[in-house]
């Protein structure tokens, strides 16, 4: 078999149609979590069951609380407790709030190796193509396709493009994969790439960590891809080997022929073609209300005039409270958060406290850290990474997606400003009237000493 | 029940790169059924007066017509359960987010691929006059207004789903066969979530996934090991037990 890798997946998973039914795409992974109660009232209404409640897991992320069980405002909300309803009743396994494997779905599913190359995996939540960094088509979907997965283990067949992002060069020191994606983002105006399941190729893939890979692929949302794939390499099955639900023994023998088998063939023609020199990114951050709107944090907020749509700029700024024009290195910052299913990962951590250690942030500063899973919260306390934050000055919370969109008690305030290591920066993500300036771990770490958004070597 | 044609008035929103948080604020996808979005369509924007959706001459209003690239981000279903029930059938842009135009088509919202220029058009007729009605035949795939006319396309399955409001998980059930076979196919090294619970890690969930879950997490480059932390690991292990009991 010749062809994209992307191709050879959908291939794989083809359920034939028939009459005027069109073909299906088999889901080998329904990742569930708290934000789509209605898809379980769906199911309920129709008398339907989830097929196969041994392909699905369920955590608790979106709403948790960070601040752990038991302390005030940490009552389970309506949707975890739907939540905790709906798998107990449906029969599917659940990591649930305080228990060992619960996370942000796209941390947890990785680190314990149920995320494989070639698989087809599915999630209420745009940021599943993230899965794509080990070879694992992934598709976010909304709550209607979560009911149809959950009943049937199947999607429509999507017609989507191909594209091929080359990625040439090798990235300057101190510029992580984050600067990468949002480099990206911004080639792609944050949503060109729309229609298309992108796949990253070239050298500075090959250089990227297993983590990095995952942030770039996390990022394709918000470049408007449906879904992103890096194929598999050294990296990917050093990752996988030994994890949890990796195959043992003779079966990752066979998986690991299969998996290679499965990655695009040298000759493979995409749809589309994008060439990108990743030698020409910079730490980066973001001055505006799409992940789009980026410069480098020692360059200058942009006049609207000097962007490619002055209109929407203008209206970026006055959401920010920006003029255009001043130093990024002038703005300053109420929040720093560093977290989610972008940089919540254990590298990232370390990034972050790689900065920090024996230093403390800069007064008024309010530093977060939430751990992108309860594995990743043990691993970084086994290297003391909690106790460089916390001496730091940074709160160690709880995993969740927390203040990446707001939907606990980690909010941002009208008019509060946060450097945040997540993926979105739209108006209002963080909470109603709040700026959010996207980063790295590095630079969210830098920032936090300086108390205005800084690049590592100028960090006070 | 048939539909082939949507007509009515239209909303303008001159702006390009709308996102579903916008669109759906976090603040109200908190509920556990599906009342209400309607009203919190657009909160903060209606509250700003930067989309005229509580202006009394646009109630009634059929047709949302938009910018470039129209309902980016999050795949949050509640952006469209919000527009649907405010009472939009279509939203005209020059482009959709590939998960929002699949979550409108499965709520019966037409999302409707024109040109720029032809989306200009549209709000500049409706801005001008608020009543003027716009056309759209799903079935012809044109619409008009006003001496406006514009072609767009769709997918075949997708027209059927505007038109006919197909239930896709019904007609999936139709496969079931099809969907037995192949899963009897699988390859045997593909994971399942059952071990979850059986697992020795796992019982009620109460104790921790092992460290060893996270194997071969590389280091940064030239990050050594933390000599004087490893010391931290028993007390931390102390302190999250003595936490957890």
């Amino acid at each position: 078999m010749t062809g994209t890798m992307f191709e050879k997946i959908l291939d794989k998973h083809r359920v034939a149609g028939s009459g005027e039914v069109p073909d299906r795409l088999y889901v080998d992974l329904h990742l569930v979590h708290d934000l789509s109660p209605q898809a379980f009232a769906g199911l309920r209404s129709k008398g339907r069951s989830v097929r196969r409640t041994d392909l699905t897991l369920a955590t608790a992320d979106h709403g948790v609380s960070t601040r752990g069980l038991g302390g005030p405002g940490t009552a389970l909300t309506n949707q975890l407790q739907a939540l905790q309803g709906n798998c107990k009743d449906f029969g599917i396994p659940l990591y649930g709030m305080g228990s060992a494997g619960q996370g942000i779905v796209h941390v947890i599913a990785p680190e314990l190796g149920l995320t494989q190359p070639g698989m087809v995996i599915a999630c209420g939540d745009s940021h599943t193509p993230t899965h794509g960094a080990l070879g694992a088509l992934g598709f976010g979907i909304g709550t209607s396709d979560v009911e149809h997965v959950l009943a049937t283990q199947c999607l429509v067949m999507p017609e989507l493009k191909s594209m091929r992002v080359n990625l040439t060069g090798a990235l300057p020191d101190g510029v992580t994969g984050k600067d990468l994606a949002l480099a990206l983002v911004a080639h792609f105006n944050a949503g060109d790439a729309r229609g298309h399941v992108i796949e990253f190729q070239g050298e500075a893939v090959a250089q990227l960590t297993v983590e990095e890979r995952l942030t770039l692929c996390n990022l394709s949302a918000e470049m408007g891809a449906r879904a992103a794939l890096i194929s598999p390499d050294e990296r990917t099955l050093a990752y996988l080997k030994g994890r949890r639900h990796a195959p043992k023994g003779d079966l990752w023998d066979q998986a690991v022929m299969e998996w290679m088998r499965t990655a695009s063939d040298i000759d493979a023609v995409f749809d589309t073609e994008v060439d990108f020199d990743v030698s020409r990114c910079l730490p980066t951050v973001t001055w505006g209300t799409t992940p789009a709107m980026s410069v480098g944090v020692n360059g200058r907020v942009p006049h609207p005039e000097e962007t490619n749509n002055p209109e929407a700029a203008r209206r970026a700024l006055l959401y920010m409270g920006l003029a255009g024009g001043e130093k990024i290195s002038d703005i300053g910052i109420d929040v720093v958060f560093i977290g989610s299913c972008a940089n919540g990962r254990l590298g990232d951590l370390r990034a972050a406290a790689n900065v920090l250690e024996g230093r403390h942030i800069a007064q008024g500063v309010r530093g977060l850290v939430v751990p992108g899973s309860r594995a990743v919260k043990l691993a970084a306390e086994a290297e003391g990474l909690d106790r460089v934050f916390m001496e730091a000055g940074f709160e160690w919370r709880e995993p969740g997606c927390s203040m990446c969109l707001g939907m606990n008690d980690d909010i941002l305030g009208p008019g509060q400003r946060c450097a945040a290591t997540s993926n979105r920066n739209f108006e209002g993500r963080q909470g109603p009237g709040g700026r959010t300036h996207l980063v790295s771990p590095r630079i969210a770490a830098a920032t936090a000493l300086s108390g205005r958004i800084a690049d590592v070597e100028r960090a006070a | 029940m048939m539909r082939t044609t949507i007509a009515g008035r239209m909303v303008p929103l001159d702006r390009d790169g709308v996102d579903t948080d916008t669109m759906m604020p976090q603040e109200f996808l908190k509920g556990t059924d599906m009342e209400g979005f309607g009203k919190a369509v657009f909160h903060h924007w209606r509250q700003s007066g930067q989309i005229p959706l509580d202006d009394p001459v646009r109630a009634g209003a059929r047709v949302l017509v938009a910018g470039r690239n129209f309902g980016i981000g999050s795949s949050r279903e509640h952006a469209v359960w919000g527009l649907a029930q405010w009472g939009f059938e279509a939203v005209v842009a020059v482009e959709f987010g590939d998960i929002f135009a699949s979550n409108c088509v499965k709520n019966g919202i037409a999302p409707i691929a024109v040109r720029e220029e032809e989306c200009r058009d549209l709000r500049q007729l409706t801005e001008s006059d608020p009543l003027a009605p716009v056309t759209i035949d799903l079935w012809g795939c044109r619409l008009w207004a006003a001496g406006i006319s514009a072609s767009f396309t769709l997918a075949p399955i997708i027209q059927r789903m505007l038109i006919e409001g197909l239930d896709e998980i019904a007609l999936t059930e139709t496969l079931l066969d099809s969907i037995e076979a192949y899963e009897r196919d699988r390859p045997p090294w593909e994971p399942t979530t059952s071990a979850l619970e059986r697992g020795p890690e796992n019982p009620g969930m109460k104790t921790r996934v092992p460290l060893q879950g996270l194997p071969g997490t590389p280091l940064p480059a030239g990050r050594p090991e933390r000599s004087g932390t490893n010391h931290a690991a028993p007390t931390a292990t102390k302190k999250r037990n003595s936490e957890e009991q």
